[in-house]
């Protein structure tokens, strides 16, 4: 949970239940994320994550429960509002869900044509920016296919920031990936934390990998959260998948 | 039994969804933003791309129904109304059929493809993450597409249909010179025989681009959803096309009687 006491939460999640065809994806499920956090979700394959971050961003609803972004709550904002909150929340999609039919440059450009009044001039100094950070300065004509799976998502992430966002949601880092490469994109995750003190939420099964960035977790488990809290106190869990989880990152 | 009723069930199913998807495009056609930008660029890819297939497409079916008017014609002597036999072919009904049936296999097979892809890539959730309407920015703009490219797709193919049939007649032993060909094809024709057949190509164009986008943007099940969202794309949206003429032409015979 958020130690920022009185302050409102970036993200909040109130009793939040999701089914899909009788299957209950997410069941009770409560946490906050205080402003400039960064936070792991974490959980094996098919525990919910995923549907965490979509219920997030307001791409689902939830059956029941609460969802509040920024002070906003998610399932009840009309579709101009709904989209007001979504240009502050940047969102890292698992394959990065690049638009295949434009180059990289035209993907990172993309929310700055439809969204803000800059110029061509000032959205291409933007774009340049948001490649460079990612270390991606001389791929900007490339097409998405022509990527590799870790340039991939790190234009994903060039996207993601290109409205400079107060909330990013990053959905597997680590998917598909070697082991260096993910670390590079954990890498990219901390220093971005670290400058632009956005509120991070990153879901996982990669323990190790996310305690390179996150300062708080919450485990996962069968659409149930069953601890949350420091990386210490997952290890002191008494549940033993948030053990074996928390083991995972120290071998 | 049980087949059959579950096939009929999944019938109504898919023309509900289908009515439902229809009516929403047509209400969010009227709302802002109007993405004027888009709509041109896939004007320009559901028209201007399929120029070359519907001219040569045209000529070739005029140089057809030439050749087939002009044997059948001869026998009773009247060579003269093979001009006349393409024009009102072409114009008053072929025409719109077989552009639209073209324009389902090429236009509606793309989009069905190309919305199911970003459906299972999370490309389409990847714009609403971006703040981005996704069903006026791909299915409003691709169906108003299908909507304006159509009849002008038509307009050309029933021009090229009687040029190949000129062609053809040109060339033929007895046939007929340019100068007079082109005077007899258009010389009994009215507006009345134009008009409700580009008006009935408005409503095939509604019809593959609500096809083609309805089972591109509600696919699933990964590439085997993209291939199936594909096929189904021309097949149902033929078969639409097909069976709508059938009332159309009741329609226009009511309302434009000869």
């Amino acid at each position: 949970m958020s130690e920022r006491g009185n302050a409102q939460p970036a993200v909040l999640l109130d009793h939040v239940s999701k089914t899909f065809e009788k299957r209950k994806v997410l069941e009770d499920v409560s946490f906050q994320v205080g402003s400039g956090e960064a936070f792991g979700l974490l959980g094996r394959s098919g525990a919910g994550k995923s549907v965490t971050l979509k219920l997030i961003i307001g791409l689902l609803k939830p059956d029941q429960g609460k969802i509040l972004v920024l002070g906003q709550e998610m399932q009840t904002l009309a579709r101009d509002k709904l989209g007001e909150v979504r240009k502050k929340i940047g969102f890292l999609f698992q394959d990065a869900a690049l638009f295949d039919s434009i180059s990289v440059y035209e993907n990172v450009a993309f929310p700055l044509r439809r969204h803000t009044g800059k110029s061509d001039a000032e959205i291409k100094d933007i774009v340049q920016q948001r490649l460079d950070d990612v270390g991606l300065s001389k791929e900007g004509r490339k097409m998405p296919s022509e990527l590799s799976g870790g340039m991939r998502k790190r234009a994903g992430l060039a996207r993601a920031l290109a409205l400079e966002p107060e909330v990013v949601l990053v959905d597997e880092p680590s998917s598909g990936l070697d082991h260096i490469t993910a670390g590079e994109i954990y890498d990219l995750l901390l220093e971005m934390k670290q400058k632009r003190h956005v509120t991070l939420i990153a879901v996982t099964h990669d323990v190790a990998g996310a305690r390179k960035f996150a300062d708080k977790f919450a485990v996962l488990n069968r659409g149930r959260i069953v601890e949350c809290g420091s990386f210490q106190e997952l290890e002191e869990s008494d549940d033993p998948v948030v053990r074996n989880l928390a083991a995972g990152a120290e071998t | 039994m049980k087949t059959i009723i579950g096939w009929v069930v999944s019938f109504f199913r898919f023309a509900g969804e289908l009515g439902v998807f229809a009516s929403r495009a047509f209400r969010d056609l009227f709302r802002r933003p109007f993405e004027i930008g888009e709509t041109v660029d896939q004007i320009f890819e559901a028209g201007l791309r399929s120029v070359p297939l519907i001219a040569l497409s045209g000529f070739a079916f005029g140089v057809v129904l030439s050749l087939q008017t002009r044997s059948s014609m001869e026998q009773f002597g009247a060579e003269s109304m093979v001009p006349q036999a393409i024009s009102f072919g072409m114009f008053k009904d072929i025409g719109a059929v077989i552009t639209s049936l073209l324009v389902a296999g090429r236009v509606g097979a793309g989009i069905g493809a190309q919305l199911a892809g970003m459906r299972v890539t999370e490309q389409i959730d990847a714009l609403e993450a971006l703040a981005v309407d996704s069903f006026k920015y791909l299915v409003v703009t691709r169906i108003t597409a299908c909507v304006i490219a159509l009849p002008l797709l038509t307009t050309l193919l029933d021009f090229s249909g009687v040029m190949g049939g000129m062609i053809s007649e040109m060339i033929v032993p007895g046939g007929m010179p340019a100068e007079l060909y082109w005077r007899d094809a258009f010389a009994p024709m009215g507006w009345s025989d134009y008009v409700p057949s580009i008006l009935k190509t408005v409503v095939f164009g509604f019809i593959i681009g609500t096809v083609s986008c309805y089972l591109g943007y509600t696919a699933t099940q990964g590439a085997t959803g993209v291939g199936r969202a594909s096929t189904r794309s021309v097949v149902y949206s033929s078969l639409l096309v097909i069976l709508s003429d059938v009332i159309l032409v009741k329609l226009i015979f009511f309302w434009f009687p000869e």
